[in-house]
């Protein structure tokens, strides 16, 4: 059985679903008539099924051999989380028990506390000029780690004996034993600074220490001296600022809805036609329609910090967030509703709590009526 | 929390098209959980989610491979979920007691259905025995559906000339082992 290159292709193409129109007809033809062309169709397609079903096993066994030979990736994920999470905490760790300063300032006095009368008295001023630049820089600490850094400490290093001095006065008044505390405790204080602009600076045991930064708690501090240093790192808050205050008159307009919704002609009516309707309304019943100005209300001109433009209404004071206390300012009252007019604009003043954007009028008839009283 | 390892869609998508089988690994390993409890929650068990993973993935190969022009028009995740379901749910329909009865099977229709008694273990110890090459080009033309261009890569043809000359040869060898394996009986 040899069959051409052109035969070939032809079954090919036909078995792939490729050959259209004319040409598959023809095929097809040839293929009811000869029989040879049956033979040779049926062994291409025969072999094309082997060498496919071949080719997938040999792919579906690449599959299971790579899955066999290699984790999952979401195990691997995992497993490299762990490792590096592990690896970070051991890291942090060590960085914190070889660089962490005070241990430094601690070894240094230790070793400098062996040394003559003179030098030392130098080594203690130095120390307490340390000691006051901690204190005063507000450095941004990670409670967390102190907690860690400081169980480091007490599993490394013994307790020191040194007397623990409860209330310290004057920083240049304080004994060699008291620096050593000030410089052991210092970053206590510094991580009490990142958190509250009130800063305790008071000098505790180191039992006191790890407790106060597992719970972080404001102590009252007592020195004049700390106070001051309170005060040099205490940050601003910017808060909302009045800029003015003016009472405005209430133009109260009561219109019954009804009056208009009984004609669907109510946007076409000229100002004329409505102040006829307004003042017929007025002669039959006084309650219906009013045109009067009966109250007046103080406005308050406010600066947001965050460029709030907006209001607050709670019935009496009007604050106006981001509006100009030179801008033309109407205030009008329609069914038990308070409108604003800024810039020829409307505005609905809703009464709440909360601070309202501006939500202006839109509303073809509502305008007519507020433009027109 | 982290996503190390995860291959984007269109990653996938441009490795299958330099067919790259590696990633057939990669994609079966970042759907296998998804398509796992599809399968368990739809009265399948765990024997059965290899068998639809490995097909599920071999046909996302095969459309990319061979359609023209492949794009994804949605995620990937949700392209081989698709696959993977109607696969599942052709896989339970097999199973069901009533099968459909194709009335219009005996019908003649005109020598397209001839078939040969072929035995199939033959015919596949005849391909394992065919020079590498000749069947790495079989395959990667009729079952991975790779182009010409991908073909002359992969085998480090000169050119996509050579890769159809050299089909059709290959192909005319493999015939004719066939042929001479086989007796005539086998054949008509």
């Amino acid at each position: 059985m040899n069959t051409s290159e052109e035969t070939y292709h032809l079954i090919n193409s036909y078995i792939a679903g490729s050959l259209k129109g004319r040409d598959l007809d023809k095929f097809k033809t040839r293929l009811r008539e000869k029989p040879e062309l049956q033979q040779a169709y049926a062994l291409q397609k025969e072999i094309i099924a082997a060498l496919e079903e071949k080719r997938e096993a040999e792919l579906k066994a690449f599959i299971t051999n790579g899955v066999k030979n290699k984790q999952p990736i979401a195990m691997w994920n995992k497993k490299v989380q762990f490792a590096l999470a592990t690896a970070a905490s051991i890291a942090l760790i060590a960085a914190v028990v070889i660089f962490w300063p005070k241990q430094d300032g601690q070894t240094e006095l230790a070793n400098d506390a062996e040394h003559t009368e003179e030098s030392l008295d130098t080594v203690i001023e130095d120390a307490s000029n340390i000691t006051r630049d901690i204190l005063l820089e507000p450095r941004p600490i990670d409670t967390q780690i102190l907690a860690i850094a400081e169980t480091q400490k007490e599993l490394i290093t013994p307790e020191p004996t040194i007397e623990i001095a409860e209330d310290t006065e004057v920083l240049d008044d304080l004994t060699e034993e008291e620096i050593i505390e000030q410089d052991y405790e210092s970053p206590q204080k510094d991580s009490s600074n990142t958190g509250e602009n009130d800063i305790a600076v008071s000098t505790t045991s180191s039992t006191e220490v790890s407790k106060s930064l597992e719970k972080p708690k404001i102590i009252e501090k007592k020195s004049a001296v700390e106070k001051d240093e309170a005060s040099e790192i205490e940050e601003v808050v910017l808060k909302d600022e009045i800029i003015g205050s003016q009472y405005y008159t209430v133009a109260s307009v009561s219109l019954s809805y009804a009056d208009f919704e009984n004609s669907s002609e109510a946007l076409k009516r000229s100002r004329s036609d409505l102040e006829k309707q307004v003042l017929e309304a007025e002669d039959d019943s006084p309650t219906e329609a009013n045109a009067k100005a009966t109250k007046s209300l103080k406005v308050e001109f406010w600066k947001s910090v965050v460029n709030f433009k907006g209001y607050k209404y709670n019935g009496r004071v009007i604050q106006l967030y981001g509006i100009s206390i030179s801008e033309a300012i109407t205030l009008k009252e329609l069914d038990n509703r308070l409108y604003i007019k800024i810039d020829d604009k409307f505005y609905f003043l809703e009464k709440s709590k909360n601070h309202k954007r501006l939500i202006e009028v839109t509303n073809a008839t509502l305008l007519n009526v507020l433009q027109n009283e | 929390m982290f996503n190390f390892g995860k291959i984007s869609d269109e990653t996938i998508i441009e490795r299958m098209k330099e067919g790259d089988e590696e990633v057939l690994v990669t994609l079966y390993k970042q759907y296998y959980t998804m398509v796992k409890n599809f399968i368990l929650k739809n009265n399948g068990d765990e024997t059965v989610v290899d068998d639809i993973m490995q097909d599920s993935v071999i046909a996302v190969w095969k459309n990319v491979n061979t359609k023209e022009d492949f794009t994804l028009h949605s995620k990937l995740s949700t392209y081989i979920m698709t696959i993977a379901k109607n696969l599942w749910f052709k896989e339970l329909k097999k199973r069901t007691r009533f099968k459909l009865v194709d009335e219009t099977s005996h019908l003649d229709q005109g020598g397209e259905n001839m078939k040969l008694n072929m035995d199939k273990s033959i015919l596949h110890g005849i391909i394992d025995e065919m020079d590498e090459t000749c069947r790495k080009l079989l395959s990667y033309f009729y079952f991975d559906g790779f182009s010409t261009k991908v073909i002359a890569q992969k085998l480090n043809f000169a050119n996509t000339n050579t890769v159809k000359s050299k089909k059709y040869q290959c192909f005319k060898k493999l015939q004719s082992t066939v042929v001479k394996r086989f007796n005539k009986d086998d054949l008509i």
